[in-house]
C-alpha cells in the first residue's frame, strides 16, 4: 500500500514538474522560434556558406571546398586597403560619437532644460530618420552649386561626397551615433547627486574644473560601455555607406570590411555573385561579435542584469 | 544639477549652433519638396506642386505606385510592432516571472544577442529565407526584423516586468486563473506603458528599414517606402524637388511624432539605451 | 401539339448553336515582358512590344484563332544589376518572364544555365526576321544554336568637345577631319593623350577633364583592351584569352593620363551624374560612350540649353582610336536582345510577338528616339534623323562581344584591374598580373594566357 502511495505521489511530482515546464515553454516558444531561425541558425549558416563554392550558378547545390575561400581572401592583394578603411571608419566614427555625444551631454547639463531639450531631440533626428531620407538630405546639401549649400557656403562648387568622402561618411555616421552617447552620459550626468557640486562650488571651482574632477571620472563607465558597444556596432555597420558611396568613388576608397563582404555575396553587375566569399568574411564578423559581446557582458556585470525570479512558485 | 549663471549664455547659443546642420537639413528637404529650385537654402523658382505628382502615379518603370509602396510601409512596421510587443512580452514574462531551468543561459544569449550585431548575419538570412520559400514575400521580413528586435524587446519588457510588484498577479493565481490568463488579463494592463514605448521604438525601426527589405524582396508589389525612395537615387538624372517630395513623404509620419512627442522620445532612446 | 414541339426544337437548336459559339470566344493570353533602359529614351523596348501586340492581335482576329494577346511588364529605368539579380532570382525560381530583354552577349551564359530557349525552329516560320542585318545574328548564337532575336544595336564612339578643341586653336577644317583621321589610325590613342594634355596645360580643361569614360563596369572595357591590340576570344578553342602585352599598354596609358592630370584617379565607382553632368556642362575633352547618350542627353541634361542643336553645335565624334599608328579604328556594338524563357508557356505566341515587333516602322522609331542603330535592312530608308544617319557608319568598323558564358567573370577580373591602375592602387604591371591571375582562378581551363 506505501508503495503504491510513494509511487503515486512521485508520479504526481514529476506530472507537476512536466506542467511546471509546459507553462514557460508556451511563454518561451515564440520567441526562441525566431531568435533560433533568425540569429542562431544564421550563425551557424555563415559559417557553413563560408566553406563552399557557393554562387548564383551553383546556388542549388553548392560543394564544399574547405578554406578555399580563406585562402582567397588572404592572397587578396586588396584586403590591406579594406581592413586600413574599416580601422579608419571605426577609429573616426568612435571619436566623432563619443566626443559630440559628451559635448553634448555636458553643454545640455548645464543649461536649463527648456533650452536643453530640444538640442537633445533635434540631434536625436539624425537616429529616428529612415536612413535613405537622411542619405537624401545630404546628397542635396553636397550638390554642386547653385544647389548645394555646401559649395554655396565654401564658395567652392564641387560635389562634396566625390570629392571629401570620408569627410562626409565620418559626419553622416557620426551625426547618428552622437545621439547614443548623449542620451546615456546625460543620464548619467543626471544621477550624480548635487551635493558633489555644492561641495565642487564650495571649494571654489570654476564650471571646467567641475567638468574635469567631478563629472568625468563619474563618467568612467558609462563612456566605457559607450565606446565597446559603438566599436562593435560601427565594425559591422555599412549602410549609410552603401547608401552614400557604395564603396567608392574610385576603388574601395571608402569599402569597408562589412561592405565588401556585402557585395560580395549579393550585388555585381551581372548579377554572378560569389556568395561563399561573402560568407567568408561574414563569418569573421560573426566570430569576432559573437566573441566580444561575450566578452563585454563579463565586463559589465552580467549577473547584476540577470537578477531573480518574482515569483518561485509554479 | 547646478546650472551655470547667466553670463554663460554664450554656451547656450553654441549649443544651438551645434544643431545648425540638422535644422539645415530638415529645411532643405522641406523648401526642395515645395519648390521648383532651391540654391542653398533659398527658394529660386515658383512652388511646384508637381513635384508631388508621384503621388497619383501608376506602376512606372519595374517602380509600384507609390500607394502601394505606402500600403507595404504600414502593413510592415504595424506587422512588426504587433508581433514584436506579443512575442517579447510574452518571453519577458517567463524569465522575469517564472522558473525554469536554463533561465540564466536563456537571458545570457538574450544579453549576448543584444550587443551582438545583426547586420552582419544578413548573407545567412538571405540564404535562409530562400531555402523556407519566404523570399521576396513581405511576411518573410516582417518575422527577420521582429526577430532581430526580439533581444532589445525581450530586455526592455523584462526591465518593466521586474518593476511590477506581483501581489496583484498571486492574487489572481491563489483565486485559481490561469498562467496566460494571469499574464494577458492582469500583468499585460499593468506594464501599458512599455508596451506602448516597445510598440513607439519598433514601429520607428521598421519605418525606416532599408537593408532588410532591400537585400530580401524583389518584386515591385512589395516594396516599402525606403527601396522606393532608393530607386530614385540611383537614377542618372535625379530630379530632386520630385524626389525630396518622395523624401518628405515618406519621413512626415516620423516628423509628426517627432513634433508631437518629442519629450517622449527622449525618454524613449534615452531609457533604451541605458545598460 | 407536334408543330408546338418542333417549334421548341428549333428554338432549343438556335440556342444550342448560339452558345456553342459564344463558348467559342476570345480567350486572352497575358504575356509577361520584362524590358530595360536603363537610358529612358529605350522606353520603345517595352512599347514597341505592346504596339506589335495590338498588330498580332488584328492578325489573330482576321484568323479566327479565338487567342487575343496581352503585354505586362514593366522597363526599367534604375540599373543593371538590380535589373539583372531580379531576372535570375525569377529563373532560378521559376517564375520568370515569356520575354527577358537584356544584353545579346548574356545569352550564352543564360544558355548554358538552361534559363531560355531556343528559337532556331520559330525563327524560321516568320519572314519578319529575315531582313535582320545577318552580322547581328552572331551575337545571340551560341553552341550552334540561336537564343534571342536582336533588338537594337549601337556604336561606342569617342566623342570631342568641338567647342573646346577651337580654344586650343583647331580650325574647323581640322574638326571636321578629325573622325575620319581616327578611323584610318592617323590620330591615335597617344595623340588624344597628347591633346588632352595640351588643354590641361594651356587651362582650357580643369584637372581631370581630359578624358571621360563610363563609371561603372560594361562591354566598354572589352572595347578599349581591344584598341590597345588585346584579343578576347579563340574562336577555334571557344576560350576566352588574356593578352598580357595589350593590357599593359592599356593600363600604362591610362596611368600616364592619371599622371598628366586628365583622367580622375576616381573616375570610376561614381555614379552617372559625375559622368553626365560635366559633358553636358561642355567642361570635358574627349569621352567614351555609347550612341544612345545622344539622345539621353538630348532629351534630358542639354533640353533646356537648345537641345539636339546644342550637341551638333559642341560634339563630334569617330570611332574609337587605336594604338598603333595606321591601325584600324575599332568600335564595339552590345546589341540588346529579346529572349524567350524555358520556363514559358507560350513561347510560340512569344516568338510570334517578336516577330511583329521585328518590323522597320518600329525599328526605326526605337533608333531615332533612343539614338541606337537600327537591326534591319529596310529600316535605313525610313530614317531622316541626322544622328542616326551620320553615326550609321561606325557600324563598318564594329566588332561584338564574344559569345562565351564565362565572359562575366573575364569582365570583372579585367575591371578591377582598370579600377586599381586608375586609383594608383597598382602599378600598371602590377596590375596586369592581378587580372592575369584572377582570370586563371576563376576561368581555370577556359582561359588561354598570353
Amino acid at each position: 500500500m506505501e508503495e503504491a502511495t510513494r509511487a503515486a505521489v512521485a508520479a504526481r511530482a514529476r506530472e507537476r514538474a512536466w506542467r511546471g515546464l509546459w507553462v514557460p515553454l508556451l511563454f518561451l516558444l515564440p520567441a526562441t522560434l525566431l531568435v533560433s531561425l533568425f540569429y542562431l541558425l544564421p550563425v551557424a549558416t555563415t559559417l557553413y556558406l563560408s566553406f563552399t563554392d557557393i554562387s548564383t550558378v551553383t546556388f542549388r547545390n553548392p560543394q564544399w571546398v574547405g578554406w578555399e575561400n580563406y585562402r582567397d581572401l588572404v592572397r587578396d592583394p586588396f584586403l590591406g586597403r579594406i581592413l586600413g578603411n574599416t580601422a579608419r571608419y571605426v577609429s573616426l566614427t568612435l571619436a566623432f560619437n563619443i566626443g559630440v555625444g559628451l559635448l553634448l551631454a555636458l553643454l545640455t547639463s548645464h543649461v536649463p532644460e527648456r533650452a536643453g531639450n530640444p538640442v537633445r531631440a533635434l540631434w536625436l533626428l539624425p537616429r529616428i530618420l529612415p536612413p535613405v531620407v537622411y542619405v537624401l538630405i545630404w546628397q542635396g546639401l553636397t550638390r554642386e552649386s547653385p544647389f548645394g549649400l555646401v559649395s554655396n557656403v565654401v564658395g567652392v562648387s564641387r560635389n562634396w561626397i566625390t570629392a571629401e568622402p570620408w569627410t562626409v561618411i565620418v559626419l553622416a555616421n557620426g551625426m547618428v551615433g552622437a545621439s547614443f552617447g548623449m542620451l546615456l552620459f546625460t543620464s548619467a550626468i543626471r544621477s550624480i547627486p548635487a551635493d558633489l557640486f555644492y561641495a565642487a562650488a564650495v571649494d571654489g571651482a570654476t564650471a571646467w574644473q567641475t567638468v574635469r574632477r567631478v563629472i568625468l571620472p563619474l563618467l568612467r563607465w558609462p563612456l566605457l560601455f559607450a565606446t565597446a558597444y559603438q566599436t562593435l556596432s560601427l565594425l559591422t555597420s555599412f549602410e549609410y555607406i552603401l547608401l552614400l558611396t557604395d564603396g567608392g568613388p574610385g576603388f574601395y576608397t571608402t569599402t569597408v570590411w562589412s561592405l565588401h563582404a556585402y557585395k560580395l555575396a549579393l550585388s555585381n553587375y551581372f548579377g554572378n555573385v560569389q556568395f561563399g566569399m561573402g560568407a567568408a568574411m561574414a563569418a569573421v564578423l560573426v566570430v569576432v561579435g559573437v566573441v566580444v559581446s561575450v566578452l563585454y557582458l563579463r565586463l559589465f556585470n552580467f549577473k547584476a542584469l540577470v537578477g531573480e525570479p518574482k515569483i518561485e512558485v509554479n | 544639477m547646478p546650472l551655470l549663471p547667466v553670463r554663460w549664455r554664450w554656451l547656450v547659443a553654441s549649443g544651438f549652433l551645434l544643431c545648425a546642420p540638422i535644422v539645415a537639413g530638415m529645411a532643405w528637404l522641406v523648401l526642395t519638396a515645395l519648390f521648383d529650385r532651391v540654391h542653398g537654402l533659398v527658394p529660386a523658382g515658383p512652388l511646384a506642386p508637381e513635384n508631388w505628382a508621384f503621388v497619383g502615379s501608376p506602376s512606372v518603370g519595374g517602380r509600384p505606385p507609390a500607394v502601394v509602396a505606402l500600403l507595404n510601409s504600414v502593413l510592415f512596421s504595424f506587422a512588426v510592432a504587433a508581433v514584436e510587443i506579443v512575442v517579447a512580452s510574452m518571453a519577458a514574462y517567463a524569465i522575469s516571472r517564472l522558473h525554469f531551468p536554463g533561465r540564466s543561459l536563456y537571458l545570457a544569449v538574450v544579453l549576448v544577442l543584444h550587443a551582438f550585431p545583426a547586420v552582419s548575419l544578413l548573407i545567412a538570412i538571405f540564404y535562409i529565407l530562400r531555402v523556407l520559400g519566404l523570399f521576396d514575400t513581405l511576411v518573410g521580413v516582417i518575422l527577420v526584423k521582429t526577430a532581430l528586435e526580439l533581444p532589445l524587446g525581450i530586455w526592455l519588457m523584462k526591465g518593466f516586468f521586474d518593476f511590477l510588484s506581483w501581489e496583484m498577479e498571486m492574487a489572481a493565481l491563489v483565486d485559481g486563473m490561469s498562467r496566460w490568463g494571469v499574464f494577458w488579463k492582469v500583468a499585460l494592463p499593468m506594464v501599458r506603458p512599455g508596451l506602448l514605448a516597445l510598440g513607439t521604438f519598433a514601429l520607428l525601426s521598421a519605418w525606416g528599414e532599408f537593408i532588410l527589405p532591400f537585400t530580401l524582396i524583389v518584386s515591385s508589389r512589395s516594396w516599402t517606402l525606403a527601396t522606393y525612395l532608393q530607386s530614385f537615387l540611383t537614377e542618372a538624372f535625379t530630379d530632386f524637388g520630385m524626389v525630396a517630395a518622395v523624401g518628405l513623404f515618406y519621413a512626415l509620419p516620423v516628423l509628426v511624432l517627432f513634433g508631437l512627442g518629442q519629450r517622449y522620445l527622449l525618454n524613449l532612446y534615452g531609457g533604451g539605451v541605458k545598460g | 401539339m407536334r408543330r408546338l414541339r418542333w417549334h421548341v426544337g428549333v428554338m432549343l437548336f438556335a440556342l444550342l448553336a448560339w452558345a456553342g459559339g459564344v463558348g467559342a470566344q476570345t480567350r486572352t493570353v497575358t504575356l509577361q515582358a520584362w524590358t530595360i533602359g536603363p537610358d529612358n529614351p529605350s522606353v520603345t523596348r517595352f512599347t514597341n512590344l505592346q504596339t506589335a501586340a495590338e498588330r498580332l492581335n488584328r492578325e489573330l482576329a482576321r484568323e479566327g484563332a479565338g487567342v487575343q494577346v496581352r503585354v505586362e511588364g514593366f522597363f526599367d529605368t534604375t540599373d543593371w544589376d538590380p535589373y539583372l539579380r531580379r531576372v535570375l532570382l525569377a529563373f532560378q525560381s521559376g517564375n520568370a518572364p515569356d520575354i527577358v530583354q537584356a544584353s545579346a552577349a548574356l545569352s550564352a551564359t543564360w544558355a548554358a544555365g538552361g534559363f531560355i530557349a531556343p528559337l532556331d525552329a520559330a525563327v524560321q516560320r516568320y519572314p519578319q526576321f529575315s531582313d535582320i542585318i545577318p552580322t547581328l545574328w552572331q551575337a545571340v548564337r551560341f553552341r550552334g544554336q540561336t537564343w534571342g532575336i536582336p533588338q537594337d544595336t549601337e556604336a561606342r564612339p569617342l566623342y570631342f568637345n568641338k567647342t573646346l578643341l577651337k580654344r586650343l586653336g583647331w580650325t574647323d577644317a581640322q574638326i571636321a577631319a578629325l573622325p575620319q583621321r581616327i578611323a584610318r589610325g592617323e590620330f591615335t590613342w597617344d595623340d588624344v593623350l597628347a591633346v588632352a594634355r595640351e588643354a590641361r596645360e594651356k587651362n582650357v580643361v580643369a584637372a581631370g577633364k581630359g578624358y571621360y569614360h563610363r563609371p561603372r563596369n560594361g562591354p566598354d572595357f572589352v572595347l578599349w583592351y581591344r584598341s590597345f591590340g588585346g584579343r578576347d576570344y579563340d574562336p577555334q578553342s571557344g576560350k576566352l584569352v588574356f593578352n598580357r602585352e595589350a593590357a599593359l599598354r592599356y593600363f600604362r596609358w591610362l596611368r600616364s593620363a592619371v599622371e598628366a592630370g586628365v583622367l580622375e584617379r576616381d573616375r570610376l565607382n561614381n555614379d552617372w551624374n559625375r559622368f553626365h553632368q560635366p559633358i553636358t556642362d561642355g567642361q570635358v575633352l574627349f569621352f567614351s560612350g555609347g550612341t544612345w547618350n545622344w539622345a539621353e542627353w538630348e532629351s534630358q541634361w542639354v533640353r533646356q540649353k537648345g537641345g539636339e542643336a546644342w550637341l551638333w553645335e559642341n560634339f563630334g565624334f569617330g570611332p574609337t582610336p587605336t594604338y598603333r599608328r595606321g591601325g584600324r579604328a575599332i568600335t564595339l556594338s552590345n546589341p540588346q536582345a529579346y529572349m524567350v524563357s524555358q520556363a514559358s508557356r507560350n513561347k510560340d505566341l512569344a516568338v510570334r510577338l517578336l516577330a511583329h515587333a521585328t518590323v522597320p516602322d518600329l525599328d526605326a522609331k526605337h533608333a531615332v528616339g533612343s539614338a541606337h542603330l537600327p537591326i534591319l535592312r529596310r529600316t535605313a530608308r525610313l530614317i531622316q534623323d541626322r544622328f542616326v544617319r551620320e553615326s550609321s557608319w561606325l557600324s563598318e568598323y564594329t566588332t561584338f562581344l564574344p559569345p562565351h558564358p564565362d565572359l562575366p567573370r573575364w569582365q570583372d577580373a579585367l575591371f578591377r584591374g582598370v579600377s586599381a591602375v586608375e586609383s594608383g592602387s597598382a602599378t600598371p604591371e602590377q596590375a596586369v598580373e592581378l587580372v592575369a591571375q584572377e582570370m586563371q582562378r576563376v576561368l581555370r581551363d577556359q582561359l588561354i594566357l598570353e
